[in-house]
């Protein structure tokens, strides 16, 4: 059991320390100096090119802490990232692959069908790609049925149908 | 016969063989993305486009020895409504305006008639369409009708005016044929084939037409697309042949009428998202018209489309 826990844990620290993208930031401090300011409160801002990286402290959650006290704060800060996490990984965003589009004149059409769906915040064509973007807002989705009746109306044909991948802060 | 009547009767005669031009130039119900014929012309369910076309047309080359000159004005407005993804309709209005001047023994004559053309009616379903990536193909059929809408007994001070001087025809004419649209992001290619069956009013009738319309449209600029919906700026090669029967007045040919003419088109094409400016030449490259028929000397088309 100890040596599966080992393992997992040796696994686990390669993952983090892996080396990923390269921001070109450094830290301005040694670990030492950085545990000498640090105090109750603080919030970590973490930077660097590994998944386990330099923290640097931030001034402002100083005030924070007085404002709202240790226990609050925390439960302010896991609210903020579920509401943060939950917006990331809702994509409003979809990519239709649309067949006969061929000129620009065409794709007014498709525009202003796709514009009559109800939650329909924008509507961009990529005549060259046979691509439209279609944004919804906030709380709306679009369905595929929707979006091939649409294309449909407009005299063209629905190839694809796809939600765009969540993005990364 | 008087000395007047009868060079009033020439003159009459000459008019129906020399203006039987301005009715092919004017009676192609033009209907499509190329400029010299609308039937292809997109439109989605439940918008509207609108296409606004100016004409103008000259011919001076007259075999009779008359020295007929002719020259047309026609402002040509066509509506489309999308009924759904297949099918659609269209409405064509015209106005025009037609002067003929000639000589008749030593004195020189004018004719002129304006006013509101025929109103046409038609509707174009899609038969078979294939799309892809960048590109589409479909092959459609349309068939509509001219109502007697224009004045057809308009009078100046020789008396009535001769048949393809007035404004309308005074009969409901049927016509029908097919489109075939192969358009890609590069190109487009446009052909169509109709027939057209005029009908009679006041013992004249124009003889039937048979068309056959060809256009390539060859994107020019932007030479690379990158993104977005750029505007395009084609260049336009149209080929159009027209064949018509012998006119019938009272019930008999008119020898002096009909034959074909083949027309080479150039012509240049901008097309954004919403709007279309376009304009061609027509010049004819053949023409075979029965008798003294007047020649046309060339045909200007401009044109404005929109979708709303």
């Amino acid at each position: 059991m100890g040596k599966a826990l080992s393992g997992i844990g040796h696994l686990l620290a390669r993952y983090l320390n892996k080396e990923t993208h390269q921001h070109g930031a450094m830290p301005n401090h040694t670990p030492e100096q950085l545990l000498a300011t640090l105090r109750p409160g603080d919030v970590l801002l973490v930077e660097g090119n590994r998944r386990v990286s330099y923290p640097s402290p931030c001034g402002w959650s100083h005030k924070l802490m007085k404002r709202f006290g240790m226990k609050r704060l925390c439960w302010l800060l896991l609210a903020t990232l579920l509401a943060v996490n939950s917006a990331w990984a809702q994509s409003h965003e979809y990519q239709l692959g649309v067949d006969g589009l061929a000129c620009p004149f065409c794709a007014y059409g498709i525009e202003k069908q796709l514009q009559k769906l109800d939650g329909v915040q924008s509507v961009e064509v990529d005549i060259a790609k046979g691509h439209v973007v279609v944004t919804m807002q906030d709380d709306r989705q679009l369905q595929r049925e929707q979006a091939e009746q649409a294309v449909k109306k407009a005299g063209f044909s629905l190839r694809s149908f796809d939600r765009v991948q969540e993005k990364t802060p | 016969m008087s000395g007047f009547q009868r060079p009033l009767r020439t003159f009459t005669a000459t008019c129906s063989a020399g203006l039987a031009a301005i009715a092919l130039a004017f009676s192609g119900t033009a209907t499509a993305a190329p400029i010299t014929f609308n039937t292809a012309l997109p439109v989605a369910e439940g918008e509207f486009v609108f296409r606004q076309q100016l004409r103008w047309l000259r011919s001076e080359d007259d075999p009779s020895g008359l020295d007929r000159e002719m020259e047309a004005f026609a402002a040509i407005s066509v509506l489309g409504y999308g009924v759904n993804s297949k099918l659609a309709l269209f409405g064509v209005q015209s106005w025009t305006d037609k002067s003929l001047e000639l000589s008749l023994d030593g004195n020189d004559i004018e004719r002129d008639n304006q006013g509101l053309g025929d109103f046409t009616a038609f509707t174009r379903y899609i038969l078979w369409q294939d799309d892809a990536p960048g590109r589409t193909f479909r092959v459609a059929g349309f068939g509509g009708l001219t109502a007697p809408t224009g004045e057809d007994d308009a009078t100046d001070r020789f008396g009535r005016l001769p048949p393809p001087l007035q404004n309308g025809s005074g009969a409901w004419d049927g016509f029908g044929g097919l489109v075939a649209t192969w358009q890609t992001l590069e190109y487009q290619f446009d052909g169509q084939i109709s027939y057209r069956a005029n009908g009679e009013a006041k013992d004249f009738e124009v003889g039937d037409e048979t068309r056959l319309d060809l256009s390539w449209q060859q994107r020019l600029w932007p030479r690379e697309l990158k993104g977005g919906v750029p505007g395009f700026l084609y260049g336009v090669l149209e080929l159009n042949w027209l064949y018509q029967d012998k006119n019938r007045l009272n019930g008999q040919s008119d020898a002096d009428s009909g034959g074909d003419t083949l027309w080479l088109s150039p012509g240049v094409q901008y097309v954004t998202k919403r709007w279309v400016l376009e304009a061609v030449l027509q010049k004819p490259v053949s023409q075979n018209l029965n008798g003294t028929a007047l020649e046309n000397d060339w045909i200007v088309t401009t044109s404005f489309r929109m979708n709303f």
